[in-house]
């Protein structure tokens, strides 16, 4: 009996090995969201934004637009992020425009309660050639922000 | 859920592993008191018979046959006319003998775990038994552990060194076997590493590897351990091999707590997420 319960525990031990299920890369990289108002009264402007940084941004599935709000991945292996963007106001779908926006932060890794590790990016400054922007951290309006909770208001 | 079967199937087999010590040497017990009864010479008078018997008791002597107690539920009942032989009593400590011993051992429940490829781990143990009761210990022990789950877009493994110190008391449940209550205190010095892979449509995805070197942490643990010969031998090597299982519950007193994301595993005391850390540990140990 004794033998028996020590052969058992040695294979307990051997079935404490996990298998990975899910080890393939994730997409969870950090954001920030750009949302477009009309200056006159401040009410939501429907554009649609043709590329990013020059490349199709059909090609792409993670900034499509729902509620007439981008999200942009911004760069994990730097400090800063520059996009080229290129849209139409669909008032007038023949015109296309281009401005550029600037984000520079600083990175650090958090760790979700799944065990997935992501960057962490506290956004200091964006700047525009946008005429009036503001940054929105949450319901507030703040010079620094943390990725994914930030979105860069345009009035145009 | 799967990981909760595990961990009560593994203390449903400690307990198993406990009873069944405990049935071995309570047999055990009770054949060597046999053996005393019933090998020697022809004619023995109670005396001499009580003389061989100890530390057992004969609680009573009636007509013919002599009642012995081995422990509080058995008693063995000994005919008079039964022969007797001499036997060697090294087995069991007489009166004033000396205790002091040294014990050098493994935990070779690690050293399965490190063969088998799923973590590498190996600790050694040395003892000192200073008096019948009373034993002193010092672990040391490395651990380089490689959790599957702790980072799921990536990988990581914490390695280090440990050591412990403390202090056992021992009962004697039967002739060589006990049971202990002890008390340490340990400490690691470890550093972790990793990587992580996140990916990106627009950027190159991230692929990167981390590393953080320095940590140290200390924690105290009370420990129960059993205790009992591999074979039932009186001499020879096997006659001083022990082995058994050691139970802990481990008391972090102080831990690094990095700024980004905690650390998983500490070599030596297992996974951070919570301050007090049940375990249990198979070892074996040669005594001198």
């Amino acid at each position: 009996m004794q033998k028996i319960a020590y052969i058992l525990l040695f294979l307990t031990t051997f079935v404490q090995c996990n298998t990975c299920e899910d080890c393939d890369p994730i997409a969870e990289e950090p954001f920030l969201k750009i949302r477009f108002y009309k200056a006159v009264d401040s009410s939501r402007s429907i554009v649609i934004i043709d590329s990013i940084n020059h490349i199709w941004a059909g090609d792409y599935s993670y900034y499509q637009d729902t509620v007439n709000t981008y999200t942009l991945p911004l760069n994990m292996h730097e400090d800063s992020s520059n996009f080229v963007i290129s849209y139409r106001d669909t008032t007038d779908l023949s015109t296309m425009l281009t401005n550029s926006l600037n984000v520079i932060y600083d990175r650090s890794y958090v760790k979700r309660t799944d065990n997935i590790l992501l960057q962490e990016l506290n956004i200091i400054k964006a700047t525009s050639d946008f005429e009036t922007t503001n940054l929105l951290c949450g319901d507030t309006l703040n010079i620094t922000c943390i990725s994914n909770d930030a979105l860069y208001q345009v009035y145009r | 859920m799967t990981r909760s079967i595990k961990y009560i199937v593994s203390i449903g087999l400690l307990v198993c592993a406990i009873n069944a010590l405990a049935q071995d040497s309570l047999r055990v017990e009770t054949v060597d008191s046999l053996q005393r009864q019933t090998k020697d010479s022809t004619d023995i008078n109670i005396a001499d018979l009580l003389k061989t018997m100890s530390p057992y008791s004969a609680i009573s002597n009636k007509e013919d046959t002599l009642i012995v107690a081995i422990s509080d539920t058995l008693k063995i009942e000994i005919a008079d006319s039964l022969t007797m032989e001499e036997v060697d009593t090294t087995a069991l400590p007489e009166n004033g003998e000396n205790y002091f011993s040294i014990l050098i051992g493994t935990d070779y429940g690690k050293l399965i775990t490190t063969l088998a490829q799923l973590d590498t781990r190996y600790e050694f143990n040395l003892g000192i038994q200073f008096s019948k009761s009373l034993r002193a210990t010092v672990d040391y022990g490395y651990g380089e552990l490689a959790p599957p789950n702790a980072i799921e877009n990536g990988t990581y493994t914490s390695s280090g060194n440990y050591y412990r110190v403390g202090l056992d008391y021992m009962f004697t449940l039967a002739p060589k076997t006990f049971l202990s209550f002890g008390g340490m205190y340990a400490s690691s010095a470890f550093n972790d590493e990793g990587t992580v892979e996140i990916e990106s449509e627009i950027w190159p995805s991230l692929k990167e590897r981390f590393t953080r070197n320095d940590f140290a942490a200390n924690w105290a643990e009370f420990v129960l351990t059993t205790e009992a010969p591999i074979l039932n031998k009186n001499k020879g090597f096997f006659s001083n091999l022990y082995w058994g299982i050691k139970f802990r519950l481990r008391f972090m007193i102080d831990r690094p707590v990095p700024e980004n994301f905690d650390v998983y595993a500490i070599p030596g005391y297992g996974r951070t997420w919570n301050n007090v850390v049940p375990t249990a540990n198979l070892f074996i140990v040669y005594k001198l």
